[in-house]
């Protein structure tokens, strides 16, 4: 295309009146031309034209913060846990406190290009009928669906389910929100309850609840603040045939990763019973108390720092006297990376960061400690205990 | 020549990471660079994007700036670059776009699209497809249908400024979608859709 020619379209194009045929023609030699051609194309025009366009106020003081905000968001890590060494383990706390202090009053660094972004609001809903939506967070209201007496929308980040209240009761129909690796999701249910879903995990749930009981099919992590109802209606938390969570009103985390080996169901509040259907055994625990259900159905209840089970939910990663593997399966499921392991590990760590690192930040703070070395090819991670 | 001065102080001060003097500057600007993002892309959440990416730039550089003689050419340099990535990212969406509309009006596809346009094609048929149902019907009666925002908002019966969101909504969705898909697929040496 000559050079007249290009100027007269991309003349027509600021003017938007392009025909379809002409539109067609300068779009194809845009997309073609070199890099050098389209900057020296924009050079003719981008001093040229009037100002005709202006940002709204709050539009423009959005952008700027976007602008000038950290680099990595949420750059506090933070220390939070008394050190409890137990005589038989060694424990590489130093890393942490060091991290806390050498990053505080360090300079914002641009993010290098072998890097990994943390993970975000990433879900997707299988509807009763089958039909699949990718959600994102939004703060703004997204209609869903709009079905029978069932409204979805996604507002403020969350999905939600409301029910019209005079809805007649009918067959139940089950939807499900699952939530890939590097991702997290939250969603209120049809009775109100707030559900957080940490990455690789899964809901099934009915679009609306018989009035009986109230049954949730789960896998992965999951946190749970259920909504007392009037009457007997309890909530039931299922995973597969391996653990049942049965509860009236309260918050409980439940961790039901299959490569965790084990369910744990931990209590913030209330009051819940935990059944092993395998052994039929079960047990009803306290706040602070955590029940594991192993592969084969036994039952143990133990008490345990909650704020650090449900770190997850609250932005953060708390470990404390973790050993690596276990530090790692939480990386390859926010990171959606996959780890590979050479050498023995014997040692534990213990600390927090935030979930909003990127992944090379995460591995300088590890490496602080003196005794880890972190490897990143495309999305394979190697780790090595020195 | 006060100016001049002026504007050498004020560059110092962004240089030690001033966001004050930054703010001033960006009042300065931002609507001239807002204002051809609007030129190129006739879309609002494109030319805030635009905006935002090339203060940005300036911003995480800005140690450069002691040794910049005219903020303006600096500036305009950099928007120059920022904008034809974009220009090139939104021709190739138009024209993959225009297709998908012309594909479903005629039965069969014509043999001579490349197979890169061809996949990508199929992979935004999906994007689209994945959309929830009421940003689906606002994006293809924007991008495929080609009407105005006017337009829709009257015939869904909802405000333009709902049509409006919906629309940015919609295209970002699309665009990650695209863009994670591409990446997956390290045969497309479409490097436009990674940045």
């Amino acid at each position: 295309m000559n050079k007249d020619r290009l100027l007269e379209l991309f003349k027509l194009h600021i003017q938007e009146k392009l025909s379809k045929k002409e539109e067609s023609e300068f779009l194809n030699e845009i997309y073609s031309m070199s890099d050098e051609q389209r900057e020296s194309l924009i050079d003719e025009f981008i001093d040229k034209l009037p100002v005709e366009h202006h940002l709204g106020k709050a539009d423009a003081e959005k952008i700027f913060r976007n602008i000038v905000r950290p680099v990595t968001k949420g750059r506090t890590f933070f220390v939070r846990f008394s050190i409890s060494v137990a005589a038989s383990l060694v424990i590489a706390f130093s890393g942490f406190y060091i991290a806390d202090k050498y990053y505080n009053s360090s300079e914002d660094t641009i993010s290098v290009v072998n890097d990994i972004a943390p993970g975000g609001e990433k879900a997707i809903l299988t509807l009763a009928d089958g039909s699949v939506v990718r959600l994102e967070g939004s703060s703004d209201s997204i209609l869903v669906s709009k079905k029978n007496d069932v409204t979805i929308q996604v507002k403020d980040n969350k999905l939600l389910y409301k029910k019209d209240p005079k809805a007649q009761a009918r067959e139940i129909k089950y939807n499900m929100l699952s939530i890939p690796r590097g991702g997290e999701f939250q969603m209120v249910l049809p009775d109100g309850t707030n559900v957080w879903l940490n990455a690789e995990s899964s809901i099934k749930f009915p679009d609306e609840f018989p009035s009986d009981e109230r049954r949730v099919m789960i896998t992965g992590e999951v946190y749970f603040e259920v909504t007392k109802m009037s009457g007997e209606k309890p909530f039931i938390v299922e995973f597969k045939d391996k653990a049942r969570i049965e509860v009236l009103g309260t918050r409980f985390n439940v961790n039901a990763y299959e490569n965790e080996g084990s369910v744990r169901t931990t209590l913030v509040e209330g009051s819940v019973k935990v059944v092993s259907p395998l052994s039929k055994n079960s047990s009803v625990i306290s706040p602070g108390q955590q029940a594991t259900i192993t592969g084969d159905g036994l039952l143990s209840v133990k008490e345990v720092d909650v704020d650090e089970v449900i770190a997850w939910k609250n932005g953060k990663f708390v470990f404390d006297k973790a050993n690596i593997q276990t530090i790692m399966r939480q990386i390859e499921r926010w990171y959606n990376v996959d780890v590979v392991y050479s050498g023995t590990y014997t040692k534990h760590y213990g600390g927090a960061i935030s979930r909003k690192v990127n992944l090379s930040r995460f591995f300088e703070i590890l490496e602080l400690s003196g005794e880890l070395k972190f490897g990143l090819n495309d999305s394979t991670v190697t780790v090595q205990e020195k | 020549m006060i100016q001049e001065e002026n504007e050498k102080q004020q560059l110092l001060l962004i240089s030690k990471g001033n966001q004050i003097a930054f703010h001033e500057i960006y009042e300065k600007y931002k609507d001239k660079i807002y204002s051809f993002a609007m030129y190129l892309t006739h879309t609002d959440f494109l030319a805030e994007e635009i905006t935002q990416e090339v203060f940005i730039k300036i911003w995480t550089t800005r140690s450069n700036l002691t040794s910049v003689e005219s903020f303006k050419s600096y500036l305009l340099v950099i928007a120059r670059n920022v904008a034809s990535n974009h220009l090139k990212r939104y021709a190739l969406e138009r024209i993959i776009l225009t297709k998908l509309a012309d594909n479903s009006n005629t039965t069969e596809n014509d043999s001579d699209i490349q197979d890169e346009q061809n996949a990508l094609l199929k992979i935004h048929e999906e994007a689209i497809r994945l959309l929830s149902p009421q940003l689906q019907k606002v994006y293809i009666l924007h991008h495929i249908k080609r009407l105005k925002n006017k337009e829709i908002a009257d015939m869904l019966d909802i405000s333009l400024y709902t049509v409006k969101e919906y629309l940015k909504n919609a295209s970002k969705s699309v665009r990650k979608y695209v863009g994670d898909k591409i990446n997956i697929m390290i045969v497309l040496a479409l490097n436009i859709y990674l940045n």
